[in-house]
C-alpha cells in the first residue's frame, strides 16, 4: 500500500495538505487498518493533483484549493466512518451486534445489581407493639394477669439444659425407685415455685409483654418467648405430684395438680407463638393422659370424680382448640417489611442481606437455596428477577393463613385425601422468603384435633367411671351417658368424623379413635416406630384412650 | 457549476458508477473524469468523492483494490461489479424516466426563460 512506500508518506505533500489529511483520519476514529488506507488514498488523491506544480509555492497554493474543495475535515472524516462502517462483512456486522448485546445485557445487568444492592427496607410497623396489644385481653388489668407468676417460678427452679430433670420426664412404668426418690426430692425443693404456678393458674388471663432484641432492631424473630421449657418442667413436676398424690389415695389433691397443668396449658396456648401453643397444647395432653393413668390405677368414689368432672367441665366448656396463628402471621408481616427494600433507588425488591440471615436456620433441604454454587443459579435468578415483590408476599402470606384458618376447622377426616401441603406450596409458589418463614401449619391443625378429642374423650372417660359407680353397671353404649345426664354429647372422633369408639369388653371397656390411619382396628393400640404403644404417632393402629396402655399390670 | 446538495445526491452515485462502466479508476482519476465527462457541470466536493465510494463499496456495487499505476505508484483502483451494472441499468431507465417527465412539465426545454 502507499502508506508503506516510504517511512514517511507525507514527504511529496506541502504542510498544509498534509495537516488536513492527518485531521481527516484522526476525525475518522476508526480502526487503525482503515484509517491507514483512507490516509493513503487522500495522499494519493493530492499527490495525483499536486503532480504538475513546479515550486513550492505552487504546490502550496494548489494545495490550499483542493483542501478547500474537500470541504471540512471533521465531516469528511465522520462520513468516511460511516461509509467504511458498512463495509463490513456480514459476519463482521454480526459478531459486532452480538458484543454489542452481551455487553449492554452486561451493563443493564450491572445497573440492575447495583439497584438490588443499593436499596434498604425501612421499617414502618412496630409489630412487637402490635402484638402486644393483640395479645393481652382487653378487659383485663395487670392484677389479672398469670404471666409474673410463671415467671417467677420458672426464675426458682435450677437453670435446664438437655438431661436437667430427665427424670421428670419419664413416664409413670419407667420411672425407677431411684427416679422417684429424686423426685419427691425435686418437689420438695421446688415447692415454692410449683406454688406460684398454682396461683398463676387462678388467674383469667396471661399476657406476656414481648421485647424484641436491640441488635436485631426489635424484629419479631428475636423475640424470645421466657420460661417456655421452664414451664414444661414445672408441668411434668405437678404430673409427677399428682401421680404421687392419687398413690397415697389423696385423690382431690391429684385433681386439683391436674387441673393446674390443664390450665397452664391452656394459659400457655391463645394468641401466642406457634411453639407456645404447641407446648400448651402437649401440657393439656400431658394433664388428660396423666387423669387417664390415675383413673385406671385407682378406684375413685362417684363423688371426686363428679367434682373433677365438674371443675374440668368449667375450663374444657369454654375452650377453642383451634391453635391461633395469628402471631405467626404479624411475623411474617414483620419480616416482610423487614427482608424488601423501601423507597429512594433500589426500592421494592427482595433485600438479601436479610435473606441471608436465614440461612444457618434452613434445613439441610432448604439451605442449598442460599448457597451460591452453579447448582444454585436457577434459585439465584429466581431470587433476583422474579422472586415476588412485598405487597405480593403480604397477599401470599395472607393467603396462606386464610388457607390454614380455614382447613383447621376441618377435621382430619374431612381433610382425608387431600396434599395440603402441595395445595400451600402452590400458595406461596416462588416465594423464597415465605417458604423459609412459613410454618408447617398441617402438623399444627392436626395436632389442634387430637388434644380435642383427647380432651374430651378423657372427659367422656370420667363420665362413665362414674356411672358405673354410681349405677353399678357400664353403660351399654354412651348414648346412655347422654340420656341420663352425665355427658351433654357424644365425643366425636376427628379421624372418622363419628362419635368416640365405646365398646364393653370382658376386662370393662375400650374407648378409642380410629387413629391417623382412619381404620378401625377394633381397639388395637398402634405403635410408633420404635415399637412403643403411642396414641398417635402409628399408621396402623387405634389411639386408645382406654385401657391406658402403660399400666396393664394394674 | 454548484448543484443543490440534495439535487446532486441521488444523480452522483448513477455518475460514478458510470464512469466506472467504463474502466477502473483510482479517486482523482474518477474526480477528473467526471469533470471532463460533464464538461465540469458536475463538480463533486473531491472529499465527498471517497465517502461515496466507500458507500458503494459496501453496497457491493463497486470493488476497490490497490493496484501500481502506470506511475509505478500504488492507487486504490475501483471497478463496477456485475451488481453494480444491474443497478446502474435500473438507475438509467429510472433517470431516462425522469427526464421524460420533467420535459413534459417543463415543456421542451427546462431552461428557464
Amino acid at each position: 500500500m502507499a502508506n508503506k512506500e516510504s517511512k514517511n508518506p507525507f514527504n511529496n505533500l506541502p504542510g498544509c495538505a498534509a495537516d488536513y489529511i492527518r485531521l481527516v483520519v484522526k476525525k475518522m476514529r476508526w480502526r487503525k487498518k482503515v484509517r491507514a488506507d483512507v490516509q493513503a488514498e487522500l495522499i494519493a488523491h493530492f499527490e495525483d493533483a499536486l503532480k504538475d506544480c513546479k515550486t513550492n509555492e505552487e504546490k502550496e497554493r494548489a494545495a490550499k484549493d483542493l483542501i478547500s474543495n474537500f470541504g471540512d475535515a471533521k465531516t469528511i472524516g465522520v462520513l468516511a466512518r460511516r461509509a467504511k462502517k458498512r463495509c463490513r462483512p456480514l459476519w463482521q456486522k454480526m459478531m459486532i451486534r452480538f458484543w454489542q448485546i452481551v455487553g449492554i445485557t452486561i451493563a443493564l445487568f450491572a445497573i440492575y445489581i447495583g439497584w438490588f444492592l443499593s436499596g434498604r427496607p425501612v421499617i414502618t410497623t412496630d409489630y412487637i407493639e402490635v402484638a402486644n396489644k393483640m395479645m393481652k385481653p382487653k378487659a383485663a388489668d395487670d392484677s389479672q394477669n398469670a404471666a409474673p407468676y410463671y415467671e417467677k417460678a420458672a426464675k426458682l427452679i435450677e437453670p435446664q439444659n438437655e438431661q436437667s430433670f430427665e427424670y421428670l420426664r419419664k413416664s409413670f412404668i419407667e420411672a425407677s425407685e431411684a427416679n422417684i426418690v429424686q423426685i419427691r426430692q425435686w418437689l420438695e425443693k421446688n415447692h415454692e415455685a410449683l406454688n406460684l404456678i398454682e396461683q398463676g393458674t387462678e388467674k383469667p388471663y396471661y399476657w406476656q409483654t414481648l421485647q424484641g432484641e436491640p441488635k436485631d432492631n426489635n424484629s419479631m424473630l428475636s423475640v424470645l418467648m421466657p420460661s417456655l421449657g421452664e414451664c414444661r418442667t414445672l408441668a411434668h413436676g405437678l404430673r409427677w405430684r399428682a401421680y404421687l398424690s392419687a398413690e397415697d389415695k389423696q385423690y382431690e389433691k391429684a385433681f386439683a395438680d391436674l387441673l393446674t397443668i390443664y390450665k397452664l396449658g391452656k394459659h400457655q396456648r391463645g394468641k401466642s407463638t406457634l411453639v407456645q401453643s404447641l407446648v400448651g397444647t402437649a401440657i393439656e395432653a400431658l394433664s388428660m393422659n396423666t387423669a387417664r393413668t390415675i383413673l385406671y390405677r385407682h378406684d375413685i368414689g362417684p363423688q371426686q370424680l363428679e367434682s373433677f368432672y365438674n371443675n374440668l367441665q368449667v375450663i374444657v366448656s369454654n375452650e377453642n382448640f383451634i391453635i391461633d396463628s395469628s402471631f405467626e402471621k404479624l411475623t411474617e408481616y414483620d419480616e416482610i417489611q423487614r427482608s424488601f427494600t423501601e423507597g429512594h433507588f433500589g426500592f421494592e425488591h427482595i433485600y438479601l442481606k436479610r435473606l441471608f440471615t436465614f440461612r444457618d436456620s434452613l434445613s439441610p433441604n432448604d439451605s442449598h437455596v442460599l448457597s451460591i454454587t452453579v447448582q444454585n443459579l436457577p434459585a439465584a435468578f429466581d431470587v433476583l428477577f422474579t422472586h415476588p415483590d412485598k405487597q405480593h408476599s403480604r397477599q401470599m402470606t395472607d393467603a396462606y393463613y386464610d388457607f390454614w384458618g380455614q382447613a383447621a376447622t376441618e377435621t382430619p377426616f374431612e381433610l382425608k385425601g387431600r396434599d395440603l401441603e402441595k395445595e400451600t406450596t402452590a400458595l406461596i409458589k416462588g416465594n423464597l422468603l415465605l417458604k423459609i418463614l412459613a410454618p408447617a401449619m398441617q402438623k399444627v391443625a392436626v395436632l389442634s384435633w387430637r388434644n380435642k378429642a383427647e380432651v374430651e374423650g378423657t372427659v367422656a372417660i370420667i363420665e362413665i367411671l362414674r356411672f358405673k359407680q354410681e349405677k353399678g353397671r357400664l353403660p351399654d353404649d354412651l348414648q346412655e351417658l347422654v340420656t341420663t345426664g352425665y355427658l351433654k354429647s357424644l365425643p366425636m372422633d376427628p379421624y372418622s368424623d363419628k362419635p368416640l369408639i365405646y365398646k364393653k369388653t370382658q376386662d370393662g371397656f375400650t374407648y378409642y379413635s380410629v387413629g391417623q390411619d382412619f381404620i378401625d382396628n377394633g381397639g388395637k393400640m398402634g405403635v410408633d416406630k420404635d415399637g412403643k404403644p403411642s396414641l398417635w404417632k402409628s399408621d396402623d393402629g387405634d389411639a386408645v384412650f382406654w385401657p391406658v396402655f402403660q399400666n396393664k399390670t394394674k | 457549476m454548484k448543484f443543490e446538495r440534495e439535487l446532486l445526491k441521488g444523480v452522483a452515485p448513477v455518475v460514478v458508477l458510470e464512469i466506472l462502466s467504463r474502466g477502473k479508476m483510482y479517486g482523482y482519476e474518477l474526480s477528473e473524469a467526471i469533470e471532463a465527462k460533464s464538461q465540469k457541470i458536475l463538480t463533486l466536493g473531491q472529499g465527498t468523492l471517497y465517502p461515496l465510494l466507500y458507500n458503494l463499496e459496501a453496497q457491493k456495487l463497486v470493488k476497490g483494490q490497490w493496484e501500481t499505476a502506470e506511475s509505478g505508484r500504488e492507487r486504490k483502483y475501483y471497478s463496477i461489479t456485475s451488481k453494480g451494472k444491474e443497478k446502474l441499468d435500473t438507475d438509467k431507465v429510472q433517470l431516462g424516466d425522469l427526464f421524460k417527465a420533467l420535459k413534459l412539465v417543463f415543456g421542451t426545454s427546462i431552461v428557464p426563460a
